[in-house]
């Protein structure tokens, strides 16, 4: 009789455990299994990147200190046909200081909002007028409240301009995917948390310098990215 | 007819030379973000579309209908923070509409600024540059100012003889009337002054800075502000009379821009120097401007206005003043359209004539004008600009202008 009562009771325990593990794979899929991770690195010196002078011909336009351009870097991604962004991205902050903005190029998924806070004593004036999102903050000075923002509530790529200051110039990368980050300035980037199975893996740096690759994701390892061909 | 053919060459020489110097400038030297030495070559390519009845205002000389094309290339040049170099190459008909009859090449612009402190307040700069008078010139880029013209007081020739120095009152007013309207302003607009000549692209030396709040700029030069863009290249001996001009800009915040100017110089044109009287030189005949501008600008609106007291001072000491002003808006009504209006005014003095009545030495006028324009691309630009100038002259005709272009930088 004991030995009974302690079988049914450890089915008993069993069966609540498995219940409560079906209910978290449901919640949180990823949670409940072996996930994968993706690194790579890409020559940076081997892009085609355009260094404008900052040469201020007339006067009126810059009377603060010129910040050295942004480090140089990429924008990576997964892509597959069930994934898509999540459903509330987390608000993102891209000021513009130095007469730069603050990256060369942001990497956001889709229908995450921008804020766009001058921190310099000039105007400046976002503005795109790519095909993805085109908008114009108009001129507005540091401390403008509320700071300028926009939703980027489709995917693409998109090139962001300050009227006033030709130089400053930055790309922004919409993607439709949870799994995103940029390259550091050496050209390393990882991925990790990354459910098992094949992707497309894209990298861009510009409108123009763009690669995908096909990739497959294996459980608790790292996978290797290919090498972009320039 | 054969303006395509030669918008193509302009077109395939600019390319070439934007791409080849690019490339070998950029191959002389390491690529790396920290480079202490950085180049950059840009290249802008525009034609414009003129339709203007007779006699055409502004800087235009020929009437009727015909294409502007213009091809131009910068060069950028920064070395360890402190030294730079700017020259600004164009091929065209000349500065102004259809001043030669055949395409050349021209520097504009170029210049060697020395920069001792880290900070802007404090920038020496020799070569050949636009003035630092007044508001408009620092705005005169295409992509900065939504006209096609330059504003009334920088386009606009008056009654003033540079080559021809007039004796008396009665020569002033006999020119005047010999050269009726519309023969001053059409046949022979190369005779005359205006109060300022578009940028003004003239070779001398300036010193400038600014800060936050402030900021100076002090220039001397061997041409006047009245010069005409096809005396531009004028010989560097005039800086034996130099012509001097200033500005002193302050900026309470970022949305207003207040500035004071003033310049002095001999108005007269080199060829009058055989002309004058035994004794004098072109530093006996001065021209003193002074002048006050401003910008307010926040959203989607900038406000811009400059006003411009001018005096020239002729043979017998006469004085012949100029007061002349406008005032511009642009709206940006969407990401790419923006609509612009602009008012100008000429007003001149009158002096008294041998017979004893009072006449006014230059006629006055009025000029409003509209733009709209469409911007394609970060680097295309498509505007048209219609502007009417009414002159206050019994028996003279207003003046039309309707100007249509396009512009591509790369």
């Amino acid at each position: 009789m004991k030995v009974h009562k302690r079988l049914a009771s450890s089915t008993r325990g069993l069966s609540i455990k498995v219940t409560v593990l079906l209910f978290s794979a449901s919640l949180i899929p990823l949670s409940a299994q072996k996930t994968g991770s993706l690194s790579g690195k890409i020559e940076l010196q081997k892009l085609k990147h355009p260094r404008p002078v900052v040469l201020e011909k007339y006067l009126g336009k810059i009377s603060g200190k010129v910040a050295p351009l942004p480090q140089p870097t990429v924008g990576v991604w997964l892509t597959h046909p069930q994934l898509s962004a999540p459903a509330h991205p987390k608000s993102v902050t891209f000021a513009q200081e130095g007469y730069q903005f603050a990256k060369h190029l942001l990497i956001i998924p889709t229908g995450t909002t921008v804020y766009f806070p001058n921190n310099d004593q000039d105007y400046h004036n976002v503005y795109s007028l790519s095909r993805t999102k085109r908008f114009d903050l108009g001129r507005y000075r540091k401390g403008s409240t509320p700071v300028p923002s926009i939703t980027f509530d489709k995917a693409g790529y998109l090139l962001l301009n300050c009227e006033i200051h030709e130089h400053m110039q930055a790309h922004v990368l919409i993607v439709d995917s949870p799994y995103y980050t940029s390259t550091d300035s050496t050209g390393k980037f990882s991925l990790s948390g990354i459910p098992p199975g094949s992707y497309t893996l894209h990298l861009q740096f510009d409108k123009k310098q763009a690669w995908k690759q096909a990739i497959t994701i294996a459980p608790s390892r790292t996978t290797i990215a290919r090498p972009v061909k320039f | 007819m054969n303006a395509i053919p030669r918008l193509s060459r302009i077109l395939i020489i600019s390319l070439a030379l934007k791409a080849d110097a690019q490339d070998s400038l950029i191959d002389l030297l390491p690529w790396s973000p920290s480079s202490p030495i950085a180049v950059d070559v840009r290249g802008q390519l525009s034609t414009t579309f003129w339709s203007t009845t007779s006699p055409p205002p502004a800087l235009n000389r020929q009437s009727g209908n015909y294409l502007d094309p213009r091809a131009s290339v910068a060069f950028d040049i920064t070395a360890y923070d402190h030294l730079s170099f700017h020259t600004t190459v164009r091929v065209d008909q000349g500065f102004d509409p259809l001043d030669s009859d055949q395409y050349e090449a021209r520097v504009d612009e170029y210049f060697l600024r020395y920069t001792p402190f880290d900070s802007n307040v404090l920038n020496f700069q020799a070569g050949r540059f636009a003035t630092v008078f007044g508001g408009w010139v620092a705005q005169h880029d295409p992509f900065d100012t939504p006209f096609l013209s330059a504003p009334l007081p920088y386009s606009q020739i008056l009654a003033v003889n540079i080559r021809n120095p007039d004796a008396n009152s009665a020569q002033v007013i006999a020119q005047r009337n010999r050269n009726q309207i519309p023969g001053l302003f059409e046949t022979s607009k190369s005779l005359w002054a205006s109060v300022i000549w578009g940028p003004s692209y003239g070779s001398g030396l300036a010193i400038s800075g600014q800060s936050q709040h402030l900021d100076y700029a002090l220039e001397v030069k061997n041409i006047p502000l009245t010069e005409q863009a096809t005396d531009w290249d004028s010989s560097w001996s005039r800086l034996e009379h130099p012509t001097w001009s200033g500005r002193i800009g302050y900026r309470p915040d970022a949305s207003l821009a207040l500035g004071i100017s003033a310049s002095r110089g001999p108005y007269l044109s080199l060829d009058a120097v055989s002309l004058l009287p035994a004794g004098t030189d072109l530093g006996d005949f001065p021209y003193t401007s002074i002048g006050a501008d401003f910008r307010w600008a926040a959203g989607h609106f900038i406000v811009t206005g400059e006003l411009i007291a001018s005096e020239y001072t002729g043979l017998d000491d006469l004085p012949l003043r100029n007061l002349s002003y406008y005032g511009e808006v642009r709206w940006k009504a969407s990401p790419s359209l923006f609509l612009a209006a602009r008012w100008g005014q000429s007003l001149n003095d009158k002096i008294r004539a041998p017979d004893g009545e009072q006449v006014r030495w230059s006629p006055n006028l009025w000029r409003v004008s509209m733009a709209a324009g469409w911007r394609v691309t970060p680097d295309f630009l498509i505007k048209g600009e219609f502007n009417h100038t009414s002159i206050d002259e019994s028996g003279t005709d207003d003046q039309n202008l309707f100007g249509l272009n396009a512009t591509w930088r790369f």
